[in-house]
This record gives structure tokens, C-alpha cells and sequence, in this order.
């Protein structure tokens, strides 16, 4: 009992000292561009948490966040380093729009929003494929061919969307607004945030149980522990890595279809170029330790920075940047305080065998 | 030419310079490895320093080395005071040691470990005054050797002599020799300890690290006696008798195993015919049969891995020529903490992973009932009597004898028809051993087949039914006990017949 | 003779294109060999790049920026050399983290110079020693040769080769030769963190003269590809880079000559991380790298 106790005691030391290393180091930057932190602080307090509304708004980047790291997670927790979060979000965006717009079939808007969601899922899932497939019969180095594939899934989908989907009321490289009753509806009038967020909610709920109650989870975290022995065990560890690839780009892609649907309602080359939920998600992941429930704190923890930093800016002109800057901080000092934690209860057990 | 670092210059010390460790304490992860050691080793003679694994052998060989700093008191050469920070600091006192698990990288030639180790550049004079020296020395020692291979292609006796006569090289007057016999085959030991009677004779002082005492009775002059870190014995080896020597090693009288029934082998659970492991090897025949252990001897190295990855390959895809009756298989791996256990993941996890698809601990869809799961764990922690606070422990903390502990309850808790053991007793205590073995015997007295595949003859041949020796991917069949040791040791040398 | 023209632009280009990533393919070379691998180059190149430009502005010396670039990309590099090296934290997930630092930070500095109108450098600041023709590249250009033929002959001929070998395949055994694994490979990461701030400092003072939100544009990525590529070998890594620079020029060359009438100039940008791609299933079976890539050294037991 000590044991747990006082290993739960040092998380959550770690877990205060990378929230207030962010905050810290927040308010030091924004001193040094010349602006009090009290003036900083109510700016925040004012846009983000005044009211519900702003809340809801500063929380709208929780789905996708949320989906890109338990895509990271699930698949860093089995070994399979998949750093291509971002094509396969972007693959998932496109997919959905496409169902709703140039390809709609005839029906209500909850019934294409639920085939939406689940091409995007499978259109991520075979990207993420397509580094396992390389890894597994080429023996290509997975984060050199999902990090590549990123890339050529953006020449991909802004093709796609200047071409076959794009909008042809207009030469702008962009597809259609979605209509009304096919947008994700909204739980907050005046907000995007949307009933994805409690789905996502939901699936990392789902996914926690999976990891640690199932066959299928245990033997991702057998893999991810030490994949010879895992392989000795009987894991069928070629397969399964082909499974987690699938799983985890699943989960990119209905990111990518949820935002599509439910904030954006369209597709643009700015936001194809532009977006990275992808490789937040890794950063995400890695904050929340990799745990599910660990994931949805540091989902909800980037989505609150973000906001902060964008009433900021609105306020005092801080910089946009400053939201990535203060993640990567965020994220090596937890990487430390996790590799401290590691150290920490490694204390070896003495004893005659 | 970029100018490589050099060597620093060696100190020059008197011929009978003493090298001795003063009040040294260690601790290792915080526990206390090595308590107040006090030892001189004088020059021309072969000290033994006797232990069992985890005595603190290599703790204080390591701080001798320079590769770890003494937590308390010092070490002294020729009277004064030294600091070894690295074994650079070493190599100046002319300290060299010739590792248990050799220095060398097995991806570079040997010229090209020798530049690491001996800090020169590689200009061509360089080089081939080396190789003289080399070969002078090896000559001294009778040993003929070519050293202009590459690395893998030399035998593992032929490495360690290179690695003695890189030590030697390197201007080592001191030689330190952690548990070198433990990869030679038995004539290959005899050759070892007459070249360290040479060079001790020749001024040079030995210090020769090994748990088996019959080696020390042998070739040592005097014996220094290690338990649980702490110095419980040391002084001329003659003062003191072997079973004086295994009971304060061990602290009570030795164990001996329990004798046991003459075997009754039953059916085949394991024919392998004609297996060829590579394309121009002997083919391999091999049958073991129900309550009966037969052990594979051999120095390490000589395919005895490739022939279990293809036994165990044949689990998963049929394998050519070999034929398996058996439905539950027991592997006990060389290598525990790279193929048998996952370090990261609780004791609980590790016990029952092959038990994962099976009910009651994991219904049809692969829901696993935790409840039930950890009640088992617990179960298998006492039975065993694996020491460890809980099952929500991870099995990297454990010690390695628990580790092989947890592992043995794993394959061994339910019965099996086959149980494969390569080299179970790695790294482990005299205790731990013996529960290993009388582990195996449980399983063989159960009418399991026991297939063991072991690199320590004696301990081999304690429990062995039928003996068989694997020499360069050659099997060959003994009629042990009949066969002498001496002739297994040549079978295991691949020395041809009609040698005198 | 127009093709005499554009056969020696596209040569040109070519070699510059190759340059930045043969300079910052040179550091992390020697990391990998040592059994480091550096996700973050992206980054660092980026905080090269900032830093350098942001120095440029300020002061209108190209030596300054060089060194601030260095300089900057070296802190980086330092910081995870001792995350990854004495903490042992995951490698590839440290470099990730890195990347993220780097492009918050690339593009808070560059809205605060855009604040203070710093944003343009002083036209003339650069360096090109030799004439026009083929040869009229920067001097970076020359300095990178020089130094891929260097790390080169330090790998196969000296002794410090041999030890980086060694560190990267057996560091248990390095260090029972007595060698300091640790600090070497310390040592060897911030080179190569110095490299890519080099190559950085090239891509926008040198060659662009300007600065452009995440303007390395996954170069950092490719340099890793190059690499292994190359077998993690100096000749390979620049007969990669070179290829490489090939592309970009060849694909630039065609987008400017009007064949995005015919094919759309996506599949121009995307091709070269495409043949990246093709390129690394053709190593296949030969991508054994150093045996220790990634794996914290002295192991827990």
C-alpha cells in the first residue's frame, strides 16, 4: 500500500510541476514581450473560463486532439512508433467530405454523417496501413515512412480537393460547405463544440478498457514491453502490428471526419497545410503517459493552452506561437518527470531467490 | 592522419608491487554489494576469489578495473594510495582483465579491436609491430594463434586468448580473469590454467574469479571467500579444505540434490531425424522421450541455439524433419529478460501470458477476469515461493533468481509434455539453482519429456538421463555414464579419435 | 544551347539543394553511428534557421548569424543529448518533443521581429567565392564537401571511427575498453546539433535570404531517410543528397516549364518525398544500422 501511495504522490508531483513549468513559463515570456502577467492572467480568466460559452469554444480542439493522441497512444503503447497521425487525419477530413458533398448518397444527415464517420475510419486505417505494410514486408523504418507519408498525404488531399472534391461553384482549391443537417450538431448554441467530443470521450473510455481488460490490449502492451518475448510468448507479433497500425489510424482519421463535420463544415488547402493535430497528438500521448485517461487530461490540458494563448493575442497581441512553444516545454518536462518516475521505483527487490 | 588519442604513459612500478583494496564498500541500487573488503594480492601467484553469483565477485573486480568507483575505502599500489577512475587510470598500473562476456565488438575486426583497446593509430608500423608482440607472447605461453581473421570466426576458447593477450599487451603485469571457464570445454581449461601457472611464475600476479571450487583447488595459491559482499574468508589455499570452502561460500553445508529414481522413459514427445541447420552440416537426429532428461552438452556457440529456434520455429510452421507429439511445451530460454519475461510488466502479467486465451482467467471474446487472474498469480507466488512484496510488481525489479523463478512457475505450474531449458541456472545462486533443477526433475518425474541444453558440464551431468554433445552444428550421441568426462570434453572440443 | 542552359541551372540547383542537407546529414551521421538518433533535426535545423536570420537582421554580419545559428541549434541539441543520453528518456519521442519546441519558438521570434519590422535582411549578405557557372555556389557548398569527405575518412581510418563504431554497436564492450560511451555520444549529438544549425543558417540567410514560418520543410526528415539511406556512410549520404537535390531541382524545373498544364504540381511536390519512400524499400535487407539505435546506454537490468 505505501508503495502505491507514494508512487501516486510522485505522479502527481510530476504531473504540478509540468503545469506549472507551463504556466511559469508562460507568464515569464509573456513579462519579457512587456506585458504584466496580472493583465495576462484576466485576459485568460476573461476569454477562456468567464463563461460557458468560451469555455465550450476554447474546448471545440478536444476531439481531435483527444482522437490524435489515443491514436498515438495505442500504437506507441504497442511499439509501433506511428508519427502519421497527420496524413491519416487529413485522409480521414477528406473522406468525410467527400461522402457528404461531392459523393452524397440520398438520405437523412445524422445517417451520412454515422458513413462519414466510418469511411473516414477506415480511410485512415488503410493509410496508417500503408506504413505497415512497408514496415512489415519492405522493413521500412516506421517513423521515416509515416512521417513521409504525411507529406504526400498532403499533395494527396489538396489534389483531391482542388479536383474530384472540390467545390464547383468556385476555383478556390476547397470543397463544398456542408450543409446544415449534415454538420455534427452542437451541444453549446453559439459554439462549435460538438457531439464528438463526448464520443471521443466515450472511445477513450472504451479504449482503456480494451488495453488493460482484453486479450487484444494485453498483447499490444506485451509487444510494446519487449516484442521478442513477446513473440516467444506466442503473440503473433507481424499481425498484430498490422492490427495496431489499422487501430491507430482509425482513430486519426474519424479525428479528421470530426472536425471536418463539426467545426470547419469544409476543407481548404490553408487548412490542409496549415493544421497539425496530428503531431499534437504524439505530444499529447506522450504527456498523458500514453494511459487513455492520461491522454484525455493532457487533451483537455492543450486544449485550455491553446485557448489561453489565443485570448491573449486577442487581448495583448502575444504571439500565436507561444501555445507551441510552451506544449514542447510542457512535454520535456514531462518526458523527464517520467523517466524520474521510472528511476524512481526501480528500487531493485532484494532477496534469495 | 588524424592524430588518435594516445595511450598515457605507464607508471613504472617495482617487480613486487602489491596491489591491495583497503576497507572497500559498494552498494548497487542501493543494496550493499560489497562490506569492508580488505585484500592484498601479492606478485607471482594466482589468487583465488571464490563466491557465488551475487557475492560481490564482480563488484569488486569492476572497482579493481576502474570501471566503478568504491563507494568507502581505497585501493593501494605498491603502498600508496591510488584513485582508478576508468580503466584507462587501470591500464596504467598495468592492471588488464579479461571480461566474463569478452570486451570485443563483434561487428569490428580484430585489428580494429585492438586499436580501441590499445589507443594506438593505425599506421602500418603500428600494426605489425603489435602482431609481433602477440605472437611473442602467445608463444610463451604455448599457444599457436592467428590473429588476422575477423572476430566471428574465432572460437570462443580462441577468443579469450586473444582477449589474455590483449590484456597482456597492454603492458599487464596484473591480470584479473573474471570466470573464464565457464565457456571452455574441459581440455581447454586445463590449457588455461597451466598458462596462468606461466605467467604467474613469471612475476605476473593472477587474480582468478570463479565459483567452482575444484578449479581452485587446482591452480590457486590463494583463495579469498566472498558471501552476500562481505569477506568470510582469505589466506593460502592449502590452510583450507573444499568442503570448508563450499560451506562458508554458502554459509551452511551444501545442499545436494535429493536422489532420485532411475528413469522410465515413455514415448517419444519429440523426434527431430535428419535436420541439417545449416546447408552443409551433419543432419541431426535427436529423440527425447517421456520422464526422461536428456542434456546437450557443448561449449556455447555451437548451434545449439539454432537447433532450439527450430524446434520451437515448428511450433508455429512445420519445420522439415522434425516431429513434435507434444501439446503443452515448456521453454525456459537462455536469454530470461530478452525472450521469456517482459520487464516493464508486473509478476502477475508475466505468469500467466501463456494462460492468456485460456478460461477461466479470459472468456471467449478476450475479456481477461483480472480477479481471477490475480488470485492465480498469488497462488503461483507462494508455490514457488518467488520472493517478491506483490504481484503488481514489476518483474524488472526482481532479482535474477526470482526472475528465473517466475519464469520456471510460468512453464512449469501446469504439466507439460515437453520442457525445453537452455542454460536455466544463468546468473543465478547456488539456491537458485538448485530450485531449478529440482524443478526439471519434478517435471521429468511427471512423465514430462526434459530436453535441457546446458553449458556447465558438472551441473549438466548432476541431473542427466542421456547425454548427447553438439559440437559445430554436429550432434553426436554419448553412452554417458560410461563415457568418460574426459571423452566427453573431447567430444565437445571436436577433437578427432585417434589423438594420443 | 537553351538546354546547355537549363541542364547547368538544373545542376546548380541541384547542388544547392543538396547542401543543407548534406551539412546537417554530416552531424547526425556520426550521432547514428554512435547509436543516437535525432528525430528533433527538423527542429534544430528550423532554430538554425530563426536564429540565424533573426541575428542577420540585427546586425548584418553573416558570420554572426552563423554562429548565433550554431550556437542555438547546439543549446537544443544539448538539452536532448542529456534528456535522451543521461536520462534516458525514448529517443524518437524526446525529438518529436523537440520539434515542437523549435517551430513554437521559430514562430514567436519571427512574429516578434515581424512586430519590430526586422523581417528583412540587407541585400548583398552572403558568400560566394567562385564565379559563375556550374561553380557559382555558395560557399557552404565547398565547406560541405570538405566536411562530408572529413566524417567520411574519420569513420573507416582513424581511431576516433573506430570508437564511434563501436559505441554504436557494443557500447558494454566500449566501455570496458574504457571508453566514455556517455560522453561521447554527447559530444557527437551536439555536433550534429551544430551541423544542422549550420545547415539552417544556409537555408535562410544564405540561400533564401528570408525567413519563413516552418521553412525547413521536412528536410530535417529527409536528412534521416539520407542516412539510412546512404547505409549510414559518407558517400552514400552524399550520393543521397545529391539525388535528392536532383529531384527538387528536376521537379521545380518542370513546374516552372509548364507541365502542371498536364499533370498537377501536387504530384511535382509530392515526388520527392515519394521516391524517399521508394528509395527506402530498395535498402531493404541492408538497413542494419548500428546495433544500438535508440537504446539508452548503460541498460537497466
Amino acid at each position: 500500500m505505501n508503495a502505491t501511495w507514494s508512487s501516486a504522490v510522485r505522479t502527481l508531483t510530476v504531473v504540478a510541476v509540468v503545469v506549472a513549468v507551463t504556466v511559469l513559463g508562460g507568464a515569464g515570456l509573456i513579462l519579457l514581450a512587456g506585458h504584466p502577467p496580472t493583465a495576462a492572467w484576466a485576459a485568460i480568466v476573461d476569454g477562456v473560463f468567464a463563461q460557458p460559452l468560451t469555455l465550450a469554444i476554447a474546448l471545440e480542439d478536444v476531439a481531435p486532439l483527444l482522437l490524435c493522441g489515443l491514436a498515438a497512444a495505442c500504437a506507441f503503447r504497442a511499439g509501433v512508433f506511428n508519427i502519421g497521425g497527420q496524413g491519416q487525419f487529413l485522409l480521414g477530413a477528406v473522406t468525410m467530405m467527400a461522402l457528404a458533398t461531392t459523393w452524397r448518397p440520398p438520405g437523412p444527415g445524422w445517417l451520412i454523417l454515422v458513413l462519414g464517420c466510418i469511411a473516414a475510419t477506415g480511410a485512415g486505417a488503410g493509410w496508417a496501413l500503408l506504413a505497415g505494410g512497408l514496415e512489415r514486408w519492405r522493413g521500412v523504418n516506421v517513423v521515416l515512412s509515416t512521417i513521409l507519408l504525411n507529406y504526400i498525404a498532403i499533395a494527396v488531399v489538396l489534389w483531391l480537393i482542388e479536383g474530384p472534391f472540390g467545390d464547383p461553384s468556385t476555383s478556390a482549391p476547397q470543397t463544398a460547405v456542408l450543409a446544415r443537417s449534415d454538420r455534427l450538431p452542437v451541444m453549446l448554441p453559439l459554439s462549435h463544440f460538438h457531439v464528438g467530443v463526448v464520443l471521443a470521450l466515450v472511445l477513450a473510455v472504451g479504449w482503456w478498457l480494451v488495453e488493460s481488460r482484453t486479450r487484444f490490449g494485453l498483447e499490444l502492451r506485451m509487444m510494446g514491453g519487449n516484442a521478442e518475448a513477446a513473440q516467444a510468448l506466442g503473440v503473433a507479433v507481424p499481425r498484430r502490428r498490422l492490427h495496431t497500425f489499422a487501430l491507430s489510424g482509425a482513430f486519426a482519421g474519424l479525428a479528421g471526419a470530426m472536425q471536418t463535420a463539426g467545426v470547419t463544415y469544409f476543407l481548404s488547402d490553408s487548412m490542409v497545410t496549415r493544421n497539425s493535430f496530428g503531431y499534437l497528438g504524439v505530444a499529447v500521448a506522450l504527456l498523458g503517459a500514453l494511459h487513455p485517461l492520461g491522454v484525455v487530461a493532457a487533451a483537455i490540458f492543450f486544449a485550455l493552452l491553446d485557448g489561453s494563448v489565443r485570448a491573449l493575442e486577442q487581448e495583448l497581441h502575444a504571439p500565436r506561437d507561444l501555445a507551441d512553444l510552451l506544449k514542447g516545454l510542457a512535454l520535456i518536462v514531462a518526458l523527464i518527470g517520467g523517466a524520474w518516475l521510472m528511476r524512481s521505483s526501480q528500487r531493485r527487490i532484494r532477496g534469495p531467490a | 592522419m588524424i592524430a588518435a588519442a594516445a595511450l598515457r604513459p605507464p607508471i613504472p612500478t617495482p617487480a613486487a608491487a602489491v596491489l591491495a583494496v583497503h576497507g572497500v564498500s559498494a552498494t548497487y541500487a542501493g543494496i550493499p554489494a560489497l562490506q569492508r573488503i580488505d585484500l592484498a594480492f601479492v606478485p607471482g601467484q594466482i589468487h583465488g576469489i571464490v563466491g557465488e553469483n551475487g557475492a560481490g565477485k564482480s563488484t569488486l573486480m569492476n572497482i579493481l578495473f576502474g570501471l566503478r568507483q568504491p563507494d568507502q575505502g581505497w585501493i593501494s599500489f605498491d603502498g600508496q594510495r591510488v584513485r582508478l577512475r576508468s580503466p584507462r587510470d587501470a591500464q596504467r598500473y598495468g592492471i588488464g582483465m579479461v571480461h566474463q562476456h569478452f570486451a570485443v565488438v563483434p561487428t569490428l575486426s580484430y585489428a580494429d579491436n585492438l586499436v580501441l583497446a590499445l589507443g594506438q593509430g593505425l599506421g602500418r608500423g603500428n600494426r605489425a609491430a603489435l602482431r609481433n608482440h602477440i605472437t611473442a607472447l602467445a608463444t610463451q605461453l604455448g599457444w599457436t594463434l592467428d590473429i588476422s581473421g575477423p572476430i566471428g570466426a574465432a572460437t570462443v576458447g580462441q577468443q579469450q586468448r586473444l582477449e589474455i593477450l590483449k590484456a597482456l599487451a597492454m603492458g599487464g603485469r596484473t591480470l584479473i580473469l573474471d570466470e573464464p571457464t565457464a565457456v571452455l570445454a574441459p581440455q581447454e581449461v586445463d590449457d588455461l590454467l597451466t598458462a596462468l601457472r606461466v605467467l604467474a611464475s613469471a612475476g605476473r600476479t593472477i587474480l582468478f574469479i570463479t565459483h567452482k571450487l575444484s578449479e581452485v583447488e587446482r591452480c590457486c595459491d590463494t583463495v579469498a571467500i566472498l558471501r552476500h559482499g562481505r569477506l568470510v574468508h582469505s589466506g593460502p589455499r592449502q590452510d583450507i579444505s573444499t568442503t570448508s570452502m563450499a560451506e562458508k561460500m554458502v554459509g551452511t553445508a551444501p545442499m545436494a540434490l535429493a536422489p532420485r529414481a532411475a528413469a522410465e522413459p515413455g514415448a517419444a514427445v519429440l523426434n527431430v531425424h535428419a535436420l541439417r541447420l545449416t546447408p552443409h552440416a551433419t543432419p541431426i537426429t535427436l529423440t527425447v522421450r517421456r520422464g526422461e532428461i536428456t542434456a546437450i552438452a557443448g561449449v556455447d556457440g555451437n548451434g545449439q541455439s539454432a537447433l532450439i529456434v527450430a524446434i520451437l520455429r515448428h511450433q508455429q510452421a512445420p519445420v522439415a524433419g522434425i516431429d513434435l507429439q507434444a501439446k503443452r511445451v515448456a521453454v525456459i530460454p537462455e536469454d530470461r529478460l530478452r525472450h521469456a519475461v517482459i520487464a516493464d510488466m508486473t509478476v502477475a502479467d508475466n505468469l500467466l501470458f501463456r494462460d492468456r486465451a485460456r478460461p477461466p482467467w479470459s472468456s471467449q471474446w478476450g475479456w481477461l477476469h483480472r480477479g481471477r487472474w490475480q488470485q492465480r498469480a498469488a497462488k503461483l507466488i507462494q508455490e514457488f515461493s518467488i520472493r517478491t512484496p506483490s504481484g503488481q510488481v514489476r518483474v524488472g525489479q526482481l532479482s535474477g533468481g526470482n526472475q528465473q523463478k517466475v519464469v520456471i512457475a510460468r512453464e512449469l505450474a501446469e504439466p507439460a509434455d515437453l520442457v525445453i531449458a537452455v542454460n536455466p541456472t544463468r546468473g543465478l545462486d547456488l539456491a537458485a539453482t538448485h530450485f531449478v533443477f529440482e524443478r526439471l526433475l519434478a517435471a521429468r518425474a511427471a512423465g514430462a519429456g526434459v530436453l535441457l541444453v546446458h553449458f556447465d558440464l558438472d551441473e549438466l551431468l548432476s541431473i542427466a538421463d542421456r547425454v548427447l554433445v553438439m559440437h559445430d552444428s554436429t550432434l553426436t550421441p554419448t553412452a554417458w555414464p560410461v563415457t568418460t568426462r574426459a571423452e566427453l570434453g573431447r567430444l565437445m572440443l571436436g577433437v578427432p579419435e585417434k589423438v594420443t | 544551347m537553351s538546354t546547355l542552359i537549363i541542364a547547368t541551372a538544373i545542376i546548380q540547383q541541384t547542388l544547392s539543394g543538396a547542401v543543407p542537407l548534406a551539412v546537417a546529414g554530416c552531424g547526425e551521421l556520426l550521432a547514428q553511428r554512435a547509436g543516437v538518433i535525432n528525430v528533433g533535426i527538423e527542429g534544430l535545423m528550423l532554430t538554425g534557421c530563426i536564429a540565424g536570420f533573426a541575428v542577420a537582421s540585427l546586425t548584418g554580419s553573416i558570420w554572426l548569424a552563423v554562429l548565433a545559428a550554431m550556437l542555438a541549434a547546439g543549446v537544443l541539441a544539448a538539452i536532448f543529448a542529456v534528456v535522451t543520453i543521461f536520462a534516458r528518456v525514448d529517443q524518437i519521442v524526446t525529438g518529436m518533443a523537440i520539434n515542437l519546441i523549435a517551430v513554437g519558438a521559430s514562430g514567436t521570434i519571427w512574429e516578434l521581429l515581424q512586430a519590430r519590422g526586422l523581417d528583412r535582411l540587407a541585400p548583398g549578405i552572403g558568400w560566394e567565392p567562385f564565379g559563375p557557372g556550374v561553380f557559382h555556389q555558395h560557399g557552404l557548398f565547398w565547406i560541405a564537401l570538405i566536411c562530408l569527405m572529413l566524417a567520411g575518412l574519420l569513420l573507416r581510418r582513424t581511431r576516433a571511427g573506430i570508437i564511434i563504431a563501436a559505441i554504436g554497436d557494443a557500447p558494454d564492450a566500449a566501455a570496458a575498453n574504457g571508453i566514455a560511451v556517455r560522453r561521447w555520444r554527447f559530444g557527437l549529438v551536439v555536433n550534429a546539433g551544430l551541423f544542422a544549425g549550420l545547415a539552417g543558417a544556409f537555408l535562410s540567410v544564405m540561400r533564401t535570404h528570408g525567413f519563413v514560418p516552418e521553412m525547413t520543410g521536412s528536410q530535417g526528415f529527409l536528412v534521416l531517410a539520407l542516412v539510412i539511406f546512404g547505409r549510414w556512410t559518407a558517400a552514400g549520404l552524399g550520393l543521397g543528397c545529391l539525388l535528392f537535390g536532383a529531384i527538387t531541382a528536376i521537379q521545380q524545373h518542370c513546374q516552372a516549364a509548364g507541365w502542371t498544364s498536364f499533370i498537377p504540381y501536387q504530384v511535382f511536390t509530392g515526388l520527392p518525398y515519394v521516391v524517399a519512400l521508394i528509395a527506402l524499400c530498395i535498402t531493404y535487407g541492408r538497413n542494419v544500422g548500428p546495433l544500438t539505435l535508440n537504446q539508452p546506454w548503460p541498460r537497466q537490468r
